[in-house]
């Protein structure tokens, strides 16, 4: 593989519980937990995960839209989290995030035009008279056309609506862009054509993704490299092929086999996990599956198994192996 | 037939809104068997919904059934007044909605919301219904359920709530289960749970299901039969099996290739181009015609029949005119 362009290192984010009048603190939700991870230039990294499981706030962490609890974010080798004002904004749209929906993600009083075009001038790169050009060749790169400038985002559908946020993106020449589930809200018809256009973008400019997703099919089709989390803590992480088809950690081997699969006559079997994930603000002891685990042994309570390289960048963190 | 427990012909449900006149269903005949699983396939927007409500006469000003036959065990539910058909809703035929978070009251206790169905169709007292609410929340597999029975809804997670939406649906034994979009609020690990709760449901209580869905893979493994839904019509209809291996409308064909399999490597992804036709705004002939890459003429000039193309299997094309 290439170059690191991103190197995360025990990231940990917490959020405070707040109780009683004064609002002191009674206790923390954690997040995100603790994880290491690499996201090389020009690949794209899918990170997968229930609901609750950390995976948007480490996206949004790692780009630092929000402060971090503890950790290091090294983006091109600088420390994100130690740059003063002026260095983060410099570095601002080498970093950009594509949100989950398209309906609350745009300003519904501004115009395309202005919502693509507001960062360009923000950050001192295109004149006035250039703007328009700029605004316009980046809405065609995804799929528009120049007569949607003047237009208010309530005119357009969801599909459409995902585009103007990836043109809003990519109009900065980014590095590395995170897409916070992007087609999750779209028809599958359309989420196709989305999953497509990132695809191609990346082919043509060289971007690196955070793909980060519910879906187990999209993932599997767009991403490179796959990470699974479960309750804040990176659970496996490997190359898309070896996690597909020789998952070792047993939560991805029950989330893969609870995707239904489109052919009636295939017959799978199935491993149905029992309950619900537990809460980040109580996690269980030791391995935090533990408590849905098939496989569960003494030890997984007592001790929180290392996350380490099972081979050939194989990562995972199971007392089993 | 004798053993068709519903019947649908012709049904239209029109929306008389300000901007103008919406079809959102537009004259859809199905049969559900005894002990079937229907599956409603299609995108937000086709009418799918709207449907099933219909069955119920759940549909509010300004939507307005214009007409069709809703035959269930021999009667016709559209020709029912209010009265009678709320001895049917919740009884006969009973619906698990798509949002559990929205669907259920915040300010009943969860067994004060299942006795509430059971108390107005089996005549049981409080205390009976009560202690029915608890067995109905063991069946659907709660723990703790004589607690849960006491708890609101917001004390509840998102798969314990279906739990609970399908435990009052089946309170009292349906024939027909409508279930909209069952799974779609929820994750994949707790997806597996509530469908496999479904499936054993079904085969001990002998219910018919329609299930109401966008996910194909869902249809794939629940449904015995499977109809497609674009713009309030109905563009093709098979047996599950049938449908999967050899489906003949474009969009169905576009549908089944345009969602990433996890078993299957594909460089790039089908797309259907464009997007859903405004309601409003319908296009000439067939209404899929602006998206389909086979369209000819006669796709913008009339709508085609909803016809068998070979046995057992239906669609609405101009491609398959004159095939059989």
């Amino acid at each position: 593989m290439g170059e690191v362009l991103l190197k995360v290192n025990n990231l940990k984010k917490y959020f405070s519980i707040t109780a009683g009048v004064f609002q002191h603190t009674v206790g923390y939700v954690r997040a995100v937990d603790g994880v290491s991870f690499e996201i090389n230039k020009g690949e794209t990294l899918g990170l997968v995960g229930e609901s609750g499981c950390g995976k948007t706030t480490l996206g949004r962490t790692i780009i630092r839209l929000q402060d971090r609890t503890s950790g290091e974010v090294y983006f091109k080798d600088k420390d994100v989290f130690k740059l003063k004002r002026e260095e983060l904004r410099k570095l601002r749209p080498k970093m950009q995030i594509i949100f989950q929906d398209p309906y609350s993600s745009l300003n519904p009083r501004m115009t395309v035009g202005e919502i693509v075009g507001e960062a360009l001038l923000e950050h001192n790169m295109a004149k006035r008279n250039e703007l328009q050009d700029r605004v316009v060749k980046a809405l065609e790169m995804c799929g528009l056309s120049s007569y949607h400038i003047r237009r208010y985002p309530h005119e357009f559908s969801g599909g459409q609506r995902q585009r103007i946020g990836i043109a809003r993106a990519l109009i900065l020449d980014p590095d590395f862009i995170v897409a916070d589930e992007p087609v999750s809200a779209l028809d599958v018809s359309i989420q196709a054509q989305i999953v497509n256009l990132l695809m191609d973008l990346q082919q043509s400019y060289g971007f690196t993704y955070l793909f980060i997703s519910h879906d187990l099919s999209v993932v599997k089709h767009i991403s490179h490299r796959v990470g699974v989390m479960y309750l804040g803590s990176m659970v496996e992480m490997a190359d898309k092929k070896e996690l597909y088809e020789n998952p070792l950690h047993p939560y991805t081997k029950a989330l893969l086999s609870a995707v239904p699969i489109p052919d009636p006559t295939l017959k799978r079997e199935r491993i149905i996990l029992e309950g619900d994930i537990p809460s980040p603000a109580n996690p269980p002891s030791g391995c935090k599956f533990h408590t849905r685990c098939p496989f569960v042994m003494k030890k997984c309570s007592e001790e929180i198994p290392e996350y380490k390289d099972a081979g050939s960048g194989h990562f995972v963190a199971c007392h089993l192996l | 037939m004798a053993d068709d427990l519903l019947a649908i012909h012709d049904l239209r449900t029109y929306f008389y809104t300000e901007d103008g006149l919406v079809k959102a269903v537009d004259g859809v005949s199905f049969k559900i068997k005894k002990g079937e699983v229907l599956g409603v396939v299609g995108e937000s927007g086709c009418g799918k919904s709207i449907t099933a409500m219909s069955i119920l006469k759940l549909i509010d000003p300004p939507g307005k059934i214009i007409s069709g036959d809703v035959i269930f065990e021999g009667i016709n539910l559209i020709e029912l007044k209010e009265d009678d058909i709320r001895k049917i809703r919740g009884a006969s035929i009973s619906v698990i909605f798509q949002e559990p978070m929205t669907s259920l009251n915040p300010v009943f206790t969860i067994g004060d919301q299942i006795g509430e169905a059971i108390m107005l169709h089996q005549d049981l007292d409080k205390v009976n219904a009560r202690k029915k609410a608890i067995e109905m929340l063991k069946t659907v597999g709660i723990p703790r359920a004589d607690e849960v029975v006491d708890e609101y809804p917001h004390e509840l997670s998102g798969g314990m709530r279906q739990r609970a939406m399908i435990a009052m649906a089946i309170s009292c034994n349906p024939k027909l289960l409508i279930a909209d979009e069952p799974t779609t609020a929820l994750d994949v690990t707790i997806q597996a749970q509530i469908l496999e709760l479904m499936r054993n449901l079904k085969n001990d209580l002998g219910s018919s299901v329609m299930l109401i869905t966008h996910d194909l893979g869902v249809v794939a493994e629940m449904a015995d039969y499977v109809i497609v839904m674009y713009a309030g019509k109905i563009v093709e209809e098979a047996e599950v099996v049938e449908l999967f291996k050899n489906a003949k409308h474009p969009y169905t064909i576009g549908l089944l290739q345009s969602k990433p399999v996890i078993m299957r490597d594909e460089d790039r992804l089908n797309s259907i181009p464009g997007q859903v036709p405004n309601p409003l705004h319908m296009p000439s002939g067939c209404y899929f015609h602006p998206r389909c890459s086979h369209a000819m003429d006669i796709c913008r000039e009339s709508q085609p029949e909803l016809k068998e193309v070979c046995e057992g299997h239906k669609a609405a094309c101009w491609l398959y005119e004159g095939v059989i």
